[in-house]
């Protein structure tokens, strides 16, 4: 292969993993944000991703909403399924000072409670989102741009630069941080610890709707979309379980492996390759790319 | 007191009666078992495959019967899941002593009953088109395993034979998921064929079922510059391959499976996508003799009729005359004898063709296949073809 064919070729499969990347970082943000606060890996936001993307898709087919407002009722829908999951899941048990092992525990069978409810209303058949964007790739400079991708890209970048505005500024953001560094502590303080948790769900389920929407429209919807939570899990544990932007990270680092290890290796080595890299990673830096310790952490 | 007594015993035989004809009529049924996805990722041909079987024996049921018995249908949904179509024909065979099974369009179910099947003595005729589901390694075909539309074989090769003497294409890319019996049993035959008629395989690439994005394995088709991609894939797997290939502005012609109507052409794929693609296809639903029975199935189930409505039509035409034949050596056929006497179906006039099933395979002969193209977003019926090792 000539060399600038050999250039174009990787190029293009660069954009291809930063591309999935930012599919998996819009997960891995949400499922960061309730390990920061609660310290616990929450499965749950799988079925929640994917509840949002069906309520999109009914909003997207019966009410025929263009692309913004479907993205701002999967967010929406998808912070209110969050809250519901808290309070019926987790709350009694952060109340008795339930063992982290209960919340992880419950928060895989809330993933598979939301699948199944989906099953019931929807069948496991698959559905395809109507067309919300009419162009769906262009090409630059011989690199292949898929357009539902650059808009994943843009609406991922604006809801972390939200994120991390609200977290810095805002009352309830500065409460949110103080939570996840101590949450005793800070319900000595005076802050209502309750609202604040919940606060902090309905964050992490609008995002988990609004990926749970893009996820759909991107690719098919089927009940179990949820379980793409697994590559939010695995990105957080790269990027460094705690970190916000670790996570971000890390999402963009698995999916540009993963999208090389496919061209090297193929499909069928490389998921097993891919855990043999993250047990490696994990034994030379357990903390992760953000630095943030993880021990006592389920 | 004695009328008292006598009206009473009346009453009791006269309930005897009425009870014992309905329990006779009852016995007069024949039970049909029937295994498909009824929920689950392919509902679209198990409800297919039913649909036209239901209403094959609706029709012989109006006409009377088969010998004055009704055809009776007893269902199980399979969720796509193979233990669950394990569990279900096991239903079927001990507790609602079925004599005969419609089998599911799925390969891997098919695959996984034919073992079971041989201790059950209970034959299943399905549409499974791999061809391990009928015939064992030996190439002897299992006992009570039927196929009633043409096998992945005879798909893949009539795809296959379009393309290099029709389309004069040479050099041709594979993907295709790795887990899925059906598309592997599709690669195969397509490859021996397209391999010894001069053709070259310049990319095989694969992915998982989970798999959803694609782009970097079309990334490495792309770079191998093929003139034609085969894409043989699951309902769910067609729109994102062909979205995707379009994405990455791969030109190949793209070379599909039966399974591409409707879903290449599927809400969240660019009509541009899909354009041009060539498949091959069990009917052709241009034929005006189609025409009624689609109009008919629409109206009763308010979907339109894909090609596996027809082949559950035909499967239930080759049902009631293997038990019509049956009956006349037994009353009560058994497996053995509806197995013996599916072998023996001749030129069934089905809407797939004249439908004759091999003894030695225990599949369809000489069925037509046609191959379709899509265009303008339509799927048009090119040429009707029987590959010649069918025949």
């Amino acid at each position: 292969m000539e060399a600038s064919q050999f250039l174009s070729v990787a190029m293009q499969q660069i954009v291809n993993g930063i591309s999935l990347g930012a599919v998996y970082a819009l997960i891995a943000v949400g499922f960061a944000m309730v390990f920061n606060v609660l310290k616990f890996s929450n499965f749950s936001h799988g079925g929640v991703l994917g509840t949002g993307a069906y309520l999109g898709y009914l909003a997207a087919l019966y009410l025929k909403l263009p692309l913004i407002p479907v993205l701002l009722i999967g967010m929406l829908m998808g912070g209110l399924v969050a809250v519901g999951v808290e309070f019926v899941a987790f709350r009694s048990i952060r109340k008795k000072r339930g063992q982290l092992v209960y919340f992880f525990v419950t928060s895989v069978t809330m993933l598979m409670l939301l699948e199944q409810i989906l099953v019931i209303f929807f069948g496991a058949s698959f559905f395809t989102y109507p067309t919300m964007i009419r162009t769906t790739s262009f090409s630059l400079g011989g690199i292949n741009f898929t357009v539902l991708y650059l808009v994943m890209m843009a609406v991922s970048l604006l809801a972390f630069g939200t994120l991390a505005w609200a977290l810095k500024y805002t009352k309830l953001g500065i409460a949110i941080r103080a939570a996840s560094n101590d949450l005793t502590t800070t319900n000595l303080m005076g802050v209502n610890v309750d609202f604040i948790v919940m606060a902090t769900f309905f964050v992490s389920g609008m995002l988990g709707g609004l990926s749970g929407v893009l996820l759909g429209m991107t690719y098919t919807l089927y009940p179990q979309i949820g379980q793409l939570v697994v590559k939010g899990f695995i990105a957080c544990v790269l990027g460094g379980l705690g970190s916000v932007t670790g996570a971000a990270w890390g999402a963009l680092a698995l999916a540009v492996v993963e999208v090389s290890l496919i061209a090297i290796m193929g499909a069928g080595l490389s998921p097993a390759v891919i855990f043999a890299i993250m047990v490696a990673f994990l034994l030379v830096r357990p903390q992760g790319f953000a630095g943030v310790s993880f021990q006592e952490k389920a | 007191m004695k009328k008292l007594s006598l009206l009473v015993a009346m009453v009791i035989i006269a309930l005897l009666a009425v009870f014992g004809a309905g329990g006779a009529a009852a016995a007069e049924e024949i039970l049909v078992g029937n295994i498909q996805d009824l929920s689950g990722p392919n509902k679209a041909f198990g409800l297919a495959t039913f649909n036209g079987a239901q209403m094959y024996f609706d029709k012989i049921n109006a006409a009377g019967g088969v010998n004055g018995m009704k055809l009776k249908i007893i269902s199980y949904d399979t969720k796509s899941e193979v233990n669950e179509a394990i569990s279900a024909y096991r239903r079927l065979c001990d507790l609602d002593k079925v004599s005969i099974v419609i089998g599911p369009p799925i390969a891997n179910m098919g695959i996984a009953l034919a073992p079971i099947a041989e201790g059950k003595k209970i034959p299943i005729i399905g549409l499974y088109m791999d061809e391990r589901a009928t015939t064992k390694p030996d190439g002897k075909p299992w006992t009570y395993m039927f196929l009633a539309q043409n096998s992945s074989g005879a798909q893949a090769r009539t795809i296959a034979l379009y393309a290099v003497k029709d389309l004069k294409l040479k050099k041709y890319a594979l993907l295709y998921n790795q887990q899925n019996a059906y598309s592997v049993s599709l690669v195969e035959p397509f490859v021996a064929y397209v391999t010894e008629n001069g053709g070259t395989i310049v990319a095989k690439e694969t992915f998982m079922t989970a798999d959803k994005d694609y782009r970097a394995q079309l990334t490495k088709i792309k770079q191998a510059n093929p003139e034609a991609i085969y894409m043989p894939n699951y309902p769910q797997e067609i729109p994102l391959t062909l979205q995707q290939s379009f994405d990455l502005g791969i030109k190949a012609t793209i070379l599909g499976n039966n399974s591409y109507i409707p879903f290449a052409l599927a809400s969240n794929t660019d009509p541009k996508a899909s354009e041009g693609v060539y498949f091959p296809y069990g009917i052709d639903p241009s034929d005006p003799k189609l025409k009624e029975f689609s109009a008919q199935y629409e109206k009763k189930f308010g979907y339109p009729a894909i090609t596996q409505a027809f082949s559950g039509w035909d499967l239930g035409g080759a049902i009631v005359e293997a038990y019509q034949r049956a009956l006349t050596a037994s009353k009560k056929p058994s497996g053995d004898g509806l197995a013996a006497e599916l072998a023996k179906t001749r030129d069934f006039p089905g809407f797939q063709g004249a439908f004759t099933i091999s003894p030695k395979t225990h599949r369809p002969l000489g069925l037509t296949m046609y191959i379709l193209q899509v265009k303008g977003g339509k799927p048009v019926t090119l040429i009707k073809l029987i590959p010649p090792e069918e025949k």
